[in-house]
């Protein structure tokens, strides 16, 4: 009796040394993967926060620790960090909601942080920010626009108005103009979504445990739509502006900032399913190895 | 109903008419249905208010008219200041306009001692004070858990930092004349409006008096002693409501019918306000709710339309059949004229003030660079 568990112990060794190996070396093969065709490559030395736009201080491509250090100081009486579990095991910030005053009685505002997910370097992918502006405090469009101007530089040349401005620039934060399809204007405040970041829970002994970096479609039915979108690629910093009129003078009351490394957003997300697809098959690999090694059953 | 109860009604309704505040015999409390009875009769003003207009204005349209006299009231600290040109085709120039058209005031000036009054308390009299006179003739006490006396409520400014101005007064006190031996359903209530800054006048005044069931008055001696204080010059209306109407020098003045009518329904431009702890805060007296200039206009003129009778219409209402016996009497004067022209000269108030505000705001917002980006 005592041979047999030992034999049957060995066994089970044997089988999960196996497992182990195999989840690995799919780990490893997925990471190593290269990314499907029009996914946007990494700039050399990859995506460095302090290149690209901020917004009071909070820059794309931050890493999670700059970025909670950042939002601690602004937000010190109203800061959120809410978990998100990958379904490696990791845990991570994937979101930060900061807000000066909860009830606004005086003017605030409030500013959500999405941070892309490990396997891929936990970096933020996505700001908003809303300010609204306390009566007495709300400048003019003109003074508004200069401002604006003066932190991103000239605008895009859009169709929508005084309201509505948007800026683009590389991942190395130089700006460009993007081009797409005929027609199509460069205003992607979130056009593209934002894959591969989501909402968590505020407790970390208790995060949100995700399946998917991506929609439950094989990755290569959903890469084509995802790549033929321009506004899943390039940086973005998307304005609007909530104005009203008094006395013929235009008075901005509330400010929409939208910022988005949409690249890096769609690159990591990519790069996340194909490890996630790759510990999937590694695992579906593991349970049909158990079963071939069954014995059939005495009849 | 015999002939000494007969006298005892009759004097009992003209001591309550004519001399003023009954004394407080009994602490019996009929708070509840009165206080039923005040909310209807506030509904009833404002109802009236909002009746569309269906008469043109019974008297002519008047020279420009000079500011009523005031007496106690203290006009709020500018904080917009008065502007020194009206800019053409704004609501401002527009109301000016208008004022042309409002009834002037009497030679002299206003003396509210020569128009029509409930309990001494004469119509036109500036709020500080009518409402020094109604809380002494409505004094508070605490009786059975259920206070009697007065309460006010308020209206501010929107567009200003002026204090809250007294937009109406509430009372109550029992009518213990009006109680029976075993039921004392009876209350004697009363309720204010107040015209706002810059002038502050009393514009409208509703007396109700109600009988318990045991001791109801005959309509007629109601009826007697309504003639006898307020003139013999009045227009009959069914069940038994009765409507007379006097110039700004109290002098009685004959109605049609059809200005009656239009008188019966009379409102009020005032409005109450809220009690307390907060004002209702006003952004327009005249209620002219929109930008657009001909909407505006139109709001103008449908409010000077709306003006049968420019100057002080009493309306009575005795719920009793003439020859039967009545268990309440409404008596509500209301100062037309003082109301539209104290109406125009807050709406010119507000929208100055609103203008500076305005201007400030556009001051401050070219100054502003805007928040850190």
């Amino acid at each position: 009796m005592t041979a047999l568990r030992s034999r049957r112990a060995i066994r089970m060794l044997s089988v999960a040394a196996a497992t182990y190996a195999a989840s690995a070396g799919t780990l490893l093969l997925a990471q190593q993967q290269p990314l499907p065709a029009g996914v946007p490559a990494a700039p050399p030395g990859g995506v460095i926060g302090s290149k690209l736009p901020d917004t009071n201080g909070v820059h794309l491509g931050m890493t999670q620790d700059e970025a909670i250090a950042v939002m601690r100081r602004l937000y010190p009486d109203h800061l959120t960090i809410y978990y998100d579990k990958a379904p490696t095991g990791a845990v991570w910030t994937g979101r930060l909601s900061g807000t000066t005053d909860v009830s606004c009685p005086n003017g605030c505002e409030t500013m959500e942080v999405a941070l892309s997910m490990p396997p891929s370097p936990v970096q933020v992918v996505a700001i908003q920010r809303t300010i609204n502006l306390a009566a007495g405090k709300q400048p003019t469009l003109d003074n508004t626009i200069a401002s604006l101007r003066q932190k991103y530089g000239k605008e895009l040349p859009l169709k929508e108005g005084a309201a509505v401005m948007s800026w683009a620039y590389d991942e190395q934060g130089q700006p460009i103009i993007p081009q797409g399809p005929p027609g199509w204007q460069p205003d992607c405040a979130d056009a593209g979504g934002t894959p591969g970041t989501f909402a968590g829970y505020p407790d970390p002994r208790q995060p949100l445990e995700i399946d998917a970096a991506l929609a439950p479609i094989p990755l290569a039915q959903q890469v084509p739509n995802l790549t033929k979108n321009p506004c899943n690629q390039n940086v973005y910093v998307h304005v609007q502006l909530g104005i009203s009129t008094i006395q013929n003078t235009q008075v901005v009351g509330q400010i929409f900032i939208k910022l988005g490394e949409q690249s890096m957003m769609l690159r990591d997300a990519v790069a996340d399913q194909q490890v996630f697809d790759g510990l999937a098959a590694a695992k579906r690999q593991q349970q049909q190895n158990a079963n071939t090694q069954q014995k059939a059953p005495s009849l | 109903m015999p002939i000494h109860a007969h006298k005892l009604a009759t004097l009992s309704v003209w001591a309550l008419i004519s001399l003023g505040a009954v004394p407080i015999l009994h602490a019996q409390n009929p708070f509840q249905s009165v206080l039923n009875g005040l909310n209807k009769m506030k509904q009833q003003l404002q109802q009236g208010a909002t009746q569309p207009a269906s008469q043109q204005p019974a008297q002519p349209t008047a020279a420009q008219p000079s500011p009523a006299q005031s007496a106690a009231p203290a006009v709020p600290t500018a904080g917009a200041g008065q502007s020194n040109s009206v800019p053409p085709g704004s609501l401002e120039e527009m109301l000016t306009t208008a004022q042309a058209q409002l009834p002037a005031l009497p030679a002299g000036g206003l003396d509210p001692s020569v128009l029509p009054d409930v309990l001494g308390v004469h119509i036109g009299t500036p709020t500080t004070q009518a409402v020094e006179q109604l809380n002494a003739l409505y004094p508070t006490v605490h009786s059975g858990g259920a206070p009697w006396g007065t309460g006010l409520s308020h209206i501010q400014y929107a567009p200003t930092k002026d204090p809250p101005y007294t937009s109406s007064l509430s009372g109550l006190r029992p009518n213990n004349d009006g109680c029976g031996p075993t039921d004392c359903q009876a209350s004697d209530a009363i309720f204010a409006v107040f015209s706002g800054p810059p002038d502050t006048r009393m514009v409208s005044i509703q007396r109700t008096l109600s009988y318990s069931s045991q001791r109801q008055v005959p309509s007629d001696t109601f009826r007697d002693s309504l003639v006898q204080k307020y003139g013999p010059h009045f227009a009959q209306f069914p069940l038994n409501v009765m409507v007379w109407a006097f110039d700004e020098q109290g002098k009685p003045l004959t109605l049609s019918q059809n200005d009656a009518t239009c008188a019966k329904g009379e409102g009020l431009i005032s409005q109450q306000g809220y009690g307390p702890p907060n004002p209702y805060l006003m952004t327009s007296y005249l209620g002219i709710s929109t930008p657009v200039p001909q909407l505006q206009q139109q709001t103008i003129t449908r409010v000077l339309r709306m003006k049968c009778v420019r100057g002080i219409v009493v309306t009575a209402d005795i719920s009793g059949r003439p020859g039967g016996m009545a268990q309440q009497l409404q008596v509500t004067i209301t100062e037309v004229a003082v109301d539209l022209r104290d109406a125009f000269a807050a709406e010119i108030y507000l929208q100055q003030s609103a203008n500076a505000q305005a201007k400030q705001q556009v001051q401050n917002a070219q100054q502003q660079s805007g928040p850190k980006f």
